[in-house]
């Protein structure tokens, strides 16, 4: 199978915005904004690469992402999953269990007493952490009372899918910021602009501007389309020619439930079909499996993920199963954040498969933007 | 006492220096990708770069670390024996020669110059020198090679002027009421470098070079545009050569070439650009239906319907091929990892031109780049090919190409070694001439016969497509005797 490598950036890749974050010294708080594919993990990636022999912690939010940056970077990075690395800072600190107000919801209020009371030297250690949104301002609360000081978080809070979660102003806040200590990275690499049209049509943040697009073609190559099928084997059969096409693309498949995760790795693995290459890779990971992440990113192939696994990911294509997702309690804007974060996962291709019109289909964005069609 | 020699400086910042390292030459602002320009003195001197005698201006090292925080300045000294011929002017914008003993504090060098006329860069710390260098680890093509960063205590002076504007001296100074007016001989600019171009042909020569290995005919093509020498080029090859040569020629398929060449060098999204192109209303009656079709099936090439390879078998003519190669692959690296056996050596060279001039020498791949004095020897094609486009007078010390695989499996003295290192055995011959007697399982030469190995191309070709040649194995290629 074909290798796929972290392609580490030219000079010429690299805006202005990065360049001066690059160029941020090893110690102090640093707050790094930006929409999906502004570069924001990259950054922090190579910060981490900077500072490599240094005392520094990568920290990603969800084990996908941490697992991903462990592969690609080609480098012993020394990292960690946000949670993971709490919980067992905390029991090193304290020999006793994390105290929490239910099953994985930590008590943070108690957490911040127990540091308090702390005698230990501070750490010099250097945090970096991914997707830093995702963490309630407490957290980073605690680490403070802790005694560290040497932050580097990146953060989009348009990409928040935890309910415990911290604000862009929270962070600057606990950072001790202003607003022009804030670095923004505007500018979207990721996606072509076709798909960071769709992704924009889901961005739900009525208090902030909308990502920048990239700029529009005149060709309309690669327009988004809605497929709505009647034989899913058609659907399976159509991601698998999409894999053959270019054995060192990565393509992502995102599902709503463990058991459609579990129905499309089957099928990607077992229906006929004639190729030209070897039947690709099929990965897959669920976060409801708590398992290490067994997906290895620097080949080419196909990953059955569901929504909360891909926060971070990129892939060549991105098709999302919209069967079995569902609008809750008629919130429609929490359905949409979990779409502009899965939408802008893709940087080629974005294709959406359904069965027929569901709760979904009313929040999609018109035919311009994301064309119809039957597979047959 | 010995005359202490003049040393030429041109101040920048660090990030002007990696892009300029990155892109190959040492150009004006109007050669940086896009919004990669930092402050420094070349913008006050467009077409020129600016290089100063011994020391540097106070405002100059202000200037050079001015637009963001935490810069980093350093000085690229500047060889002036490696530029052989032409003028530079001085801060009046007069002729003057080029001469490392030149009386003027400041000389106008005609841009771009190679990254061989880098004597060192020479930096204020030991630790911006050690940052530095350890950025070549967060990049693909900041690629330092055989330039060498300097730095010395001594050095650290050049870092400290306290001129407080040595700039006034490059200008007539009219004097009224004690202000200084300053006034300047109108500066001729210089031709516009068409710098995109340059840096597609710099592509292109490197492109060949790695994909020189897959056998005599790519070799021979590398070396007809290395050394403009076009008595081996067919049609299509023929037409990119043209268009660099600047050869006018009306026939069809010239005509699409020049304006697909065009397209690739000035855009950055080729796909889209190539769509536009041939749907365009200015291709007239004698290309229309051509263009058309090709367009249908660029569009057609997108779906899943059938296979790739059912693709490319439907395109019967090169052009055609490599129209859906561009489509279907995103960068040079990606097209030399990618094998089908359906494609001839004519057909990867032909990829393999197209995709050196999209992609330009920024994208050239780390791993090629690496490989020894491949950089320098094609930095300073790329300038010579500037001067020439510019019909500038300067000259630089010329530098021979690096070694081909093929050349170096074709020498006399290094072939065993090559095949045996490569692993190719089973692709070489051993010949010997001469009547023999055959004894048991010997064959016994009067005399001393020489062994020559010969190279089984066929076999040959099917075998090093598919392999990568990486920067180490190259190396130690490069350096059999």
């Amino acid at each position: 199978m074909a290798k796929r490598k972290f392609r580490l950036p030219g000079v010429e890749d690299l805006n202005k915005d990065q360049d001066r974050v690059l160029r941020l010294p090893e110690d102090g708080q640093f707050l790094i904004v930006g929409g999906p594919g502004t570069g924001k993990s990259v950054v922090a990636l190579l910060r981490a690469m900077k500072f490599s022999d240094n005392d520094y912690l990568f920290l990603a939010y969800n084990h996908t992402l941490h697992s991903l940056s462990k592969q690609l970077t080609g480098f012993d990075l020394k990292a960690d999953t946000l949670k993971s690395w709490f919980y067992k800072l905390q029991y090193k600190l304290t020999k006793k269990y994390m105290p929490e107000i239910r099953d994985r919801k930590i008590d943070y209020d108690k957490v911040i007493e127990i540091f308090k009371e702390n005698e230990e030297p501070a750490s010099d250690l250097h945090i970096l952490i991914d997707e830093g949104q995702d963490m309630p301002i407490k957290f980073y609360d605690s680490l403070i009372e802790l005694g560290f000081e040497n932050f580097f978080i990146v953060a989009d809070q348009n990409q928040q899918i935890t309910d415990e979660n911290s604000s862009r102003k929270e962070l600057s806040d606990i950072l001790g910021l202003e607003v022009k200590d804030v670095i923004e990275l505007k500018q979207n690499y990721r996606n072509s602009h076709p798909v960071a049209l769709v992704a924009q049509h889901f961005f739900t943040d009525k208090s902030s501007p909308k990502p920048e697009l990239p700029e529009a073609l005149k060709a309309a190559l690669g327009t988004p389309i809605l497929y709505e099928y009647k034989d899913f084997n058609q659907c399976i059969k159509f991601i698998l020619r999409e894999a053959d096409r270019d054995l060192t693309n990565l393509i992502g498949v995102v599902v709503a439930k463990t058991e459609i995760l579990d129905i499309c790795k089957g099928k990607l693995g077992g229906v006929e079909i004639e190729l030209d290459n070897p039947r690709p890779i099929i990965q897959s990971y669920s976060s409801k499996n708590k398992q290490d992440v067994n997906i290895d990113f620097s080949e080419g192939g196909v990953v059955v993920l569901n929504d909360k696994s891909i926060k971070g990911l990129e892939f060549d294509v991105v098709f999302v199963m919209l069967n079995g997702f569902e609008i809750y309690n008629n919130d429609e804007d929490s359905m949409r954040k979990r779409l502009y974060v899965m939408s802008s996962r893709a940087i080629k291709k974005l294709i959406f498969f359904q069965s027929s019109e569901n709760d979904i289909t009313k929040i999609l964005p018109s035919n311009n933007i994301l064309q119809r069609k039957e597979l047959s | 006492m010995a005359n202490k020699k003049n040393r030429w400086f041109l101040p920048t910042n660090t990030d002007n220096l990696k892009m300029m390292v990155a892109q190959g030459l040492i150009s004006s602002p109007d050669g940086f990708s896009p919004n990669k320009y930092y402050k420094d003195e070349l913008e006050n001197y467009p077409g020129f770069i600016p290089v100063f005698k011994n020391s540097i201006p106070k405002d100059t090292l202000e200037l050079i670390i001015s637009e963001q925080e935490n810069m980093t300045a350093c000085l690229i000294e500047i060889d002036l024996v490696k530029i052989t011929q032409g003028s530079a002017k001085n801060q009046n914008y007069e002729a003057v020669d080029i001469s490392i003993d030149s009386h003027n504090d400041l000389l106008l060098l005609l841009a771009p110059l190679p990254l061989s006329c880098i004597k060192k860069i020479v930096f204020k710390s030991v630790e911006d020198k050690l940052s530095l260098e350890s950025e070549q680890k967060l990049s693909s093509n900041f690629i330092l090679s055989d330039l060498k960063t300097h730095y010395s205590k001594a050095d650290e002076n050049l870092f400290n002027a306290n001129i407080i504007n040595k700039g006034v001296e490059f200008f007539d100074k009219d004097k009224e009421d004690g202000n200084e007016v300053k006034t300047q001989t109108d500066p001729v600019k210089p031709v516009p470098v068409n710098y995109p171009r340059i840096y597609a042909f710099g592509g292109l020569l490197v492109s060949l070079f790695y994909i020189a290995k897959n056998g005599k005919l790519s070799n021979k093509i590398y070396q007809d545009f290395c050394t403009i020498d076009k008595a081996s080029l067919d049609s299509d090859k023929l037409c990119i050569y043209q268009y660099f040569n600047q050869i006018e020629d009306d026939n069809i398929l010239q005509t699409m070439y020049n304006k697909l060449l065009d397209k690739l060098i000035s855009r950055e999204n080729s796909k889209d650009d190539i769509i536009m192109l041939l749907e365009g209303a200015d291709w007239g009656d004698r290309f229309k239906s051509r263009t058309q079709d090709l367009a249908q099936m660029l569009r057609g090439f997108e779906d899943n319907e059938t296979t790739i390879s059912e693709k490319f078998s439907k395109a019967t003519k090169p052009l055609e091929r490599l129209l859906l190669m561009l489509f279907h692959k995103e960068s040079i690296e990606s097209l030399i990892e990618y094998q089908l056996d359906m494609f001839t050596e004519d057909d990867y060279l032909l990829f393999s031109l197209i995709f050196g001039v999209r992609d330009k020498f920024i994208k050239m791949p780390k791993f090629v780049r690496e490989y020894q004095n491949l950089q320098n020897f094609i930095s300073n094609k790329m300038a010579e090919y500037a001067h020439s486009e510019l019909k500038s007078s300067i000259k630089f010390k010329s530098i021979s190409s690096p070694k081909t695989v093929w050349d170096i499996l074709n020498a006399k003295s290094t072939a065993k070694k090559a095949v045996k290192k490569l692993e190719i055995t089973d692709c070489v011959q051993t010949v010997m001439s001469g009547d023999c007697q055959i004894q048991g399982n010997e064959r016994i030469f009067k005399g001393y016969a020489e062994p020559k190995y010969k190279i089984i191309e066929r076999e040959y070709f099917k075998i090093i497509s598919s392999k990568n040649i990486g920067t180490e194995t190259y190396n130690n290629l490069a350096r059999l005797k």
